[in-house]
C-alpha cells in the first residue's frame, strides 16, 4: 500500500516533469522560432552564378560578393570613399608602382557540408584569388568557362605586373604603370577573396565548379541553397569579423517583374524590393505600411552624338541639338522627377564635379540659328537609336526617344527612331553604325575615371565603350594625367578641366542623373542605401 | 454556292461572326474619319485620363488616355488596322507559301514529298514560340517582321491540308482523265485541282487570321512584335502592365478588343465549316 | 503495330536532327553575340573580346561548332550555359519540373470539367446549356491568356487577397527539392501539409490561365464526337434494342471520350510551351518557357540549341504516342496511314 502509494507518487512525479519538459520544450520551439529572424528580399533577376569573378551583373554581385564574401579593402557603407576591410591597413610606394596590404587576423572562413576550413584567413587566399583571374596556367583558370569579364574589361590583366606574398599576413601588388584608382578596384566585386583551401579540397575530390557553385567566403552570410529563379537562402555568419548579422535568415525571392515586387510588397512577402518602378514611388509613399528611401545615384544617363558621321561632325550641330532638347519634360515624364538634370558626364557625387558648368539650356530659337550657322538652314534627317532596356538611368528609352523626336522636328530635324534587342544594340553600337544613341552608364568604383576614361578617352574608340567615337587629344591627355597622378588635388584640378573642354565640346546630350530608391516594409530598420545600388545586408533588422 | 450560302446562314454563330469581322474591316478602313484624334498626337496636359464610366473623366476622351496621355479610343480603333492587317498578311503569306509547297508535295510525291513534309515535321517540332520568338530576334522587332515569324510558324498546317486534298483529288476520275489527254503538269494541278481544294484552305486561312493575331498579340505582349509608337493591342497592353492597378482601363480594353476580334474569327471559321465540310454536312 | 512505330521512330532521328540545325543556324543568325551582352554598357577592348569569344569556342567555324555539338549531344553532354557556366542538362532538368507540374495541373483538371461538359452538352443538344457550353469553349479558345492572366491576378490577388501574386511557394516554406514537383516535395517535408496548401495556392492562378484552352477544346471536341457517334447507326441499333440511354452514352461515350483526350494531350504539348512561356512570364513561374525566352535574350548558344533539343524531343515523342494512340483506339486509321 505504502509501497504502492509511493509508486504512484512517483507516477505522478513523473508524469508532472514529464508534462513539464515537454512545456518547457514546446515553448523553448515557440522562441526558437520567434527568435529566427527571416528577411526576405525580393530581387530583380536571377543571378548567373555565386563567383563574382564570372559576372559583371548587380543580381550577381548582390548574391554573391556582398552577400558571402569579402575584398581587401570595402566602400564604407553608403559613401564611394575606401575602408579596411579583409586589409588591415595598406601603403602605396613613393612611386605609385607597390601596394602592400596588411592583412586582417583572426578572420575565419564559411564551412558547409564539403569543407571545414582548418585555418583562418591568410595571402594564399589572395594569391589564389587573384591569380586564378591573371595567369593562364593556374589551375582553376578554365573553371567554369574561365571568362573573368570583369577584370578584363578593367584591364586588371596588363595593370598587375606581380602578386607577391612577403608572409602569412603581408601581400604585395606590383604594378606596371601608375594607376590611381587602383586601390578603388580593390573594393570591387571581382577582387573579392576566395578560400586557397576549399580550392585545393575541390581540386582534390575533382570538382572544382564546386568552388563556384557552393560559395565559402569570409562575409556576413553563409550560403544555404539556390532554388534556379526562385529562391537564395543564407543563414548568419556568427563569426563575422564586423559582428554577427542582426538578421538569422536571408532569402532573396527573385522577382523579374517591378510591379509584382510591389505586389509582393503590400501583402508582405517582401520586405525589401529591388528598383521599384518610378511609376509606382507614389502610390508606395501614400502606403503607411511601406517607406520608400531614396539617395543620390552613380549614373548618368545620356545621348551620345556619332562624332564621326553626317552633321554631327560639326561642333555647331551638336551644341544646337543639345539647345532643342526640353530635358526638363523628359525629367518630368521619363523619371517621374525621380532623377537630377545632368550636367556633366559624371554625377556630382564623385569628387572633382566641376560644379561652375552649367549645362545647355532649352532654346529652340538659338538651335534654330546654330543650325542655319552651321549649314543646316532647313535641317536634316537622322536616326536615334532607343535603349532597348529599362535602366535606372533611362527608364524608357522608347518614349524617351518619341519626346525627343517631337522636340527635333521643331527645329527641322526629322529623327527616324530604331531599336534593336540589348546584345544587337550593343554590338552595332560597338562599330559606330549610329547616328544619335541613348545609353548610360553606372560607375563601379566611384573614381572620376571610370567615368571620364571609361566612356569618353581616345582608347575607349576602340573598346567600344565611346558611344560619341569622340577623340580629343587634349581631353584624353587631361584624363591619362590625371589617371597617373596620386595627389588628390591635382586630380580634381585636371579632371575639372577635362571636363570644362566635355562642354565645349559637346559630344553628348547629357541627360540625368537618376536617383536610387528602394521601398520597404516599415518593420525594416537599419537598412543603408549604397551610391552603387547594391544591397547590404548585414546590418539590417526586422522590428 | 447557294447550297453553301444557305448552310451557312443556318449557323447564326456564322453570320454573327461574318457580322463583327464585317463591322471590324469597316472600322478598320474608315479609321481616320472614326478617330476623335490622331492615335499617335501626345495631350501633355491629360495623362492616364480615366474612360467615361469612371470619375475624373474628359469628354474628349472617352475611353481615357494611355501613360503618355495619347487618347486610347483613337488607338484602339487604329489597332485593329494593325491587327486586321497583321492577320491578313499572315494568312497571305501561310497561304501562298503553304500552297506551293502543299502542291508540289502531293503532286511529285517520292523524295519532294518526304524532304518538304520532314521539314514541316520538323517546324512543327519546335517550340512555336520559341521559333518565332527567334526569327523576331534574327531580323529584328517590327510589324512585317512579325507577319514572318508568325507565318512561318504557321505554315506546316495549311502545307498538310493542301497536300492532303491533292493527294486525295488526283485519283478522282476528271484527273486521270486530263493526264490521259497529256496536260501539263500546271494544268492538272494549278487549274484544275487546286480550285476543289479551295474548301479546306479557306477554313485554315480564317482560323490562320485569329491564331496570328493571337500570336502576334502574345509576341507584343512579349515585347518583342510590332514597336511603339503603332497602337497594336498586344504591345499597348504589354506597356500598360505596370500601370495595370493605376490605369486598368490601360491593360482591359486592348485585351478585349483582341478577345472580340479572335471570337469573330473563330465564330466564322467554325461556321464555314460546317457548311463546307462534308463529313460535318452529313450529320 | 510493331512496324508502324519502328516506323515512325526511326523518322524521329533525322526530324530531331533537323530541329537542332535549325535551332543551332537560327540563334547564331541573330545579331549581337554572348560575349558582348555579358560586357554589357562597358564594352571591352577587341582583343579581350576575342579572347573570350575563343573560349567559349565560338570563334571556329560554323560547321566545326556544329559539328562539335553534335558529337557531344550523342554522348549525353549539350555543353555549358553562358550565362551559368552550369551544364546545359543540369539547368534543363532543374527548372522542368516546374513547367511540367504547371502543365499537368492544368491538362488534369481541364479533362476533368471539359469532358463531362462536353457529354452534358451533347446529350442536352440545342438546350441553354449545350449554348452555353458551346459560347463558353468559344470563348476560352479565342483567348489571349496573357491578358487573362493579367485579369485574374488584378481580380484574385490583389483586390481579393485570395491567392498569392506569384512564385510556387510561399518564402517562409523550407521545401528541400526531391522530386522537383512541389505537389509531392511539400508533403514529403517537415512542413507537410500546410507547405502542401501553399503550393496549391500558387497553382490555382496559373493552371486556370495555362488550362483555359485545353479545356474549351476539351469541351468542344468531346460535345462534337459523341453527337457523331449517337448519330450512327450502331447507337440507334443499340437503342432501338432496348439499351439504356445511361449504358449507350456511358459505355461509348467513354470509348470516344479518349479521342479528344488523346488529342487534348498532344496539342497541349505544343501548346504547352507557347502558354508556358506566357503564362509564367506573368506569375514568375520558374520553369523552362521564362528561362529559354531570357536565354534568347542572353543569346546563350548552348541552351538554346540543348533546350530545344530536349523539347523537339518532347514534342515529337507524345505526337508519335498520340498518333499510336488513335491506332490503338481505331484500329481501321491504320489502313490509311
Amino acid at each position: 500500500m505504502v509501497l504502492g502509494s509511493g509508486w504512484d507518487d512517483g507516477g505522478k512525479v513523473m508524469k508532472i516533469t514529464f508534462v513539464f519538459s515537454i512545456l518547457f520544450v514546446l515553448i523553448l520551439m515557440t522562441v526558437q522560432v520567434q527568435a529566427a529572424k527571416t528577411f526576405v528580399y525580393c530581387s530583380e533577376g536571377s543571378p548567373s552564378g555565386f563567383n563574382p569573378q564570372l559576372a559583371t551583373d548587380g543580381p550577381t554581385f548582390n548574391a554573391s560578393s556582398h552577400a558571402i564574401y569579402n575584398t581587401l579593402v570595402e566602400f564604407k557603407s553608403g559613401t564611394t570613399e575606401v575602408e579596411a576591410g579583409l586589409a588591415e591597413s595598406w601603403s602605396i610606394s613613393k612611386d605609385g608602382l607597390t601596394y602592400i596590404f596588411k592583412l586582417r587576423k583572426g578572420v575565419q572562413f564559411h564551412s558547409n557540408a564539403l569543407f571545414k576550413p582548418t585555418r583562418n584567413f591568410n595571402a594564399d587566399d589572395v594569391l589564389f584569388s587573384f591569380n586564378r583571374q591573371r595567369l593562364s596556367n593556374h589551375p582553376y583558370n578554365k573553371i567554369s568557362g574561365g571568362n573573368y569579364e570583369y577584370f578584363a574589361s578593367m584591364d586588371m590583366g596588363k595593370i598587375i605586373k606581380d602578386i607577391v606574398k612577403k608572409d602569412d599576413m603581408t601581400v604585395e601588388f606590383h604594378l606596371s604603370q601608375r594607376e590611381a584608382p587602383f586601390l578603388a578596384n580593390m573594393a570591387m566585386d571581382f577582387a573579392s577573396i576566395f578560400s586557397s583551401e576549399y580550392a585545393d579540397a575541390m581540386l582534390k575530390a575533382k570538382t572544382p565548379e564546386k568552388v563556384d557553385t557552393d560559395p565559402i567566403g569570409t562575409g556576413p552570410f553563409v550560403f544555404k541553397s539556390y532554388q534556379k529563379d526562385t529562391l537564395i537562402r543564407y543563414t548568419a555568419n556568427p563569426d563575422f569579423f564586423n559582428g554577427k548579422p542582426k538578421i538569422d535568415k536571408l532569402v532573396f525571392s527573385i522577382t523579374p517583374d517591378a510591379s509584382v515586387r510591389f505586389q509582393k510588397l503590400k501583402v508582405g512577402e517582401c520586405h525589401l524590393i529591388a528598383e521599384p518602378a518610378p511609376q509606382d514611388i507614389d502610390s508606395m509613399k501614400s502606403n503607411n505600411k511601406i517607406r520608400v528611401v531614396e539617395t543620390e545615384g552613380l549614373n548618368v544617363g545620356y545621348l551620345a552624338f556619332n562624332t564621326r558621321r553626317g552633321p554631327f561632325v560639326k561642333k555647331e550641330v551638336r551644341e544646337a541639338l543639345n539647345m532643342a532638347f526640353n530635358r526638363k519634360a523628359y525629367l518630368e515624364a521619363i523619371y517621374m522627377n525621380r532623377a537630377v538634370l545632368a550636367q556633366n558626364p559624371m554625377p556630382p557625387t564623385i569628387w572633382s564635379y566641376n560644379e561652375k558648368i552649367k549645362g545647355f539650356d532649352y532654346n529652340p530659337e538659338k538651335a534654330k540659328q546654330l543650325l542655319a550657322k552651321a549649314g543646316y538652314p532647313k535641317g536634316f534627317e537622322t536616326e536615334m537609336w532607343t535603349l532597348p532596356v529599362s535602366r535606372p538611368y533611362n527608364p524608357s528609352g522608347k518614349k524617351m526617344g518619341e519626346m525627343m523626336q517631337a522636340d527635333l522636328a521643331k527645329i527641322g530635324v526629322k529623327v527616324k527612331l530604331v531599336s534593336f534587342d540589348w546584345p544587337t544594340y550593343l554590338e552595332k553600337s560597338r562599330k559606330g553604325e549610329h547616328q544619335m544613341i541613348q545609353m548610360g552608364w553606372i560607375g563601379d568604383n566611384g573614381d572620376p575615371d571610370n567615368f571620364l576614361n571609361m566612356l569618353l578617352s581616345c582608347n575607349s574608340v576602340t573598346s567600344g565603350s565611346n558611344l560619341a567615337r569622340w577623340c580629343n587629344k587634349k581631353f584624353s591627355s587631361l584624363v591619362e594625367m590625371a589617371k597617373q597622378t596620386s595627389d588628390i588635388k591635382k586630380r580634381t584640378e585636371l579632371y575639372k578641366k577635362a571636363q570644362e573642354i566635355f562642354k565645349e565640346e559637346a559630344p553628348w546630350a547629357t541627360l540625368a542623373y537618376a536617383r536610387v530608391f528602394r521601398a520597404m516594409s516599415v518593420d525594416v530598420v537599419g537598412y543603408q542605401l549604397q551610391p552603387f545600388g547594391s544591397e547590404l545586408f548585414e546590418k539590417v533588422d526586422l522590428k | 454556292m447557294i447550297e453553301f450560302w444557305y448552310l451557312f446562314r443556318q449557323n447564326k454563330g456564322a453570320v454573327v461572326g461574318l457580322a463583327c469581322v464585317l463591322v471590324l474591316a469597316v472600322i478598320a478602313l474608315l479609321a481616320p474619319w472614326l478617330t476623335p484624334h490622331e492615335p499617335m498626337t501626345v495631350f501633355g496636359d491629360a495623362l492616364k485620363v480615366p474612360p467615361f464610366w469612371q470619375e475624373g473623366a474628359q469628354a474628349r476622351f472617352l475611353l481615357g488616355t494611355d501613360d503618355l496621355g495619347r487618347d486610347l479610343l483613337s488607338r484602339l480603333i487604329y489597332g485593329s488596322r494593325v491587327s486586321l492587317g497583321i492577320g491578313f498578311f499572315v494568312v497571305a503569306f501561310m497561304t501562298f507559301f503553304g500552297v506551293i509547297f502543299g502542291v508540289i508535295a502531293g503532286s511529285f510525291e517520292g523524295w519532294v514529298d518526304s524532304l518538304i513534309m520532314r521539314s514541316m515535321d520538323i517546324l512543327m517540332a519546335l517550340p512555336s514560340i520559341l521559333l518565332s520568338i527567334v526569327v523576331v530576334a534574327v531580323l529584328g522587332p517590327s510589324l512585317v517582321n512579325t507577319v514572318i515569324a508568325v507565318g512561318i510558324v504557321s505554315l506546316p498546317s495549311v502545307v498538310r491540308v493542301v497536300r492532303a486534298s491533292v493527294l486525295m483529288e488526283k485519283k478522282k476520275n476528271y484527273v486521270i482523265a486530263s493526264k490521259s489527254f497529256g496536260a501539263s503538269w500546271f494544268r492538272i494541278y494549278i487549274i484544275n485541282i487546286l480550285p476543289n481544294c479551295t474548301a479546306p484552305l479557306l477554313i485554315q486561312a480564317t482560323f490562320g487570321f485569329s491564331d496570328g493575331i493571337l500570336s502576334a498579340a502574345a509576341l507584343g505582349f512579349l515585347g518583342l512584335g510590332v514597336q511603339p509608337p503603332i497602337p497594336e493591342w498586344g504591345t499597348m497592353l504589354s506597356d500598360a502592365r505596370s500601370y495595370m492597378e493605376s490605369a486598368s482601363w490601360l491593360v482591359t480594353l486592348p485585351g478585349l478588343c483582341i478577345l472580340v476580334v479572335v471570337v469573330a474569327f473563330n465564330l466564322l471559321g467554325d461556321g464555314l465549316r460546317d457548311a463546307l465540310d462534308p463529313k460535318v454536312k452529313r450529320t | 503495330m510493331l512496324f508502324v512505330f519502328l516506323r515512325k521512330f526511326l523518322l524521329v532521328i533525322p526530324t530531331l536532327i533537323g530541329a537542332s540545325l535549325i535551332a543551332f543556324a537560327l540563334i547564331r543568325l541573330v545579331p549581337g553575340d554572348p560575349v558582348l551582352n555579358l560586357l554589357g554598357e562597358r564594352g571591352g577592348n577587341p582583343q579581350v573580346v576575342a579572347e573570350m569569344r575563343a573560349k567559349l569556342g565560338i570563334d571556329k567555324p560554323l560547321a566545326e561548332q556544329y559539328w562539335i555539338f553534335l558529337k557531344n549531344a550523342l554522348h549525353g553532354d549539350l555543353g555549358d550555359s553562358i550565362v551559368s557556366n552550369r551544364p546545359v542538362a543540369e539547368e534543363f532538368w532543374s527548372r522542368f519540373p516546374a513547367t511540367l507540374e504547371l502543365a499537368g495541373v492544368s491538362l488534369v483538371w481541364s479533362i476533368l470539367l471539359g469532358l463531362p461538359l462536353g457529354i452534358l452538352a451533347a446529350l442536352r443538344r440545342n438546350s441553354a446549356l449545350d449554348y452555353s457550353v458551346i459560347g463558353v469553349s468559344l470563348i476560352g479558345y479565342s483567348m489571349p491568356i496573357f491578358w487573362w492572366g493579367l485579369i485574374l491576378v488584378i481580380v484574385f490577388s490583389v483586390q481579393l487577397g485570395w491567392f498569392p501574386v506569384s512564385g510556387r511557394l510561399s518564402v517562409f516554406f523550407e521545401v528541400p527539392p526531391k522530386t522537383g514537383f512541389l505537389l509531392v516535395d511539400s508533403l514529403l517535408s517537415e512542413e507537410g501539409w500546410s507547405a502542401f496548401v501553399d503550393a496549391v495556392k500558387h497553382l490555382v492562378l496559373p493552371s486556370i490561365v495555362l488550362g483555359t484552352i485545353p479545356l474549351a477544346v476539351m469541351a468542344r471536341m468531346t460535345r462534337s464526337s459523341l453527337l457523331e457517334v449517337l448519330g450512327e447507326d450502331y447507337v440507334r441499333t443499340a437503342k432501338a434494342k432496348g439499351l439504356s440511354w445511361f449504358r449507350v452514352v456511358y459505355v461509348h461515350a467513354l470509348r470516344n471520350a479518349l479521342i479528344p483526350i488523346v488529342t487534348v494531350v498532344g496539342l497541349m504539348v505544343g501548346a504547352l510551351l507557347t502558354g508556358a512561356v506566357l503564362t509564367e512570364t506573368i506569375f514568375s513561374w520558374p520553369g523552362i518557357g521564362r528561362w529559354l525566352v531570357k536565354s534568347v535574350e542572353a543569346r546563350d548558344y548552348p541552351v538554346i540549341q540543348g533546350g530545344v533539343l530536349y523539347l523537339a524531343f518532347l514534342i515529337v515523342m507524345v505526337n508519335l504516342i498520340v498518333d499510336l494512340t488513335y491506332l490503338w483506339i481505331y484500329p481501321r486509321m491504320r489502313s490509311r496511314t
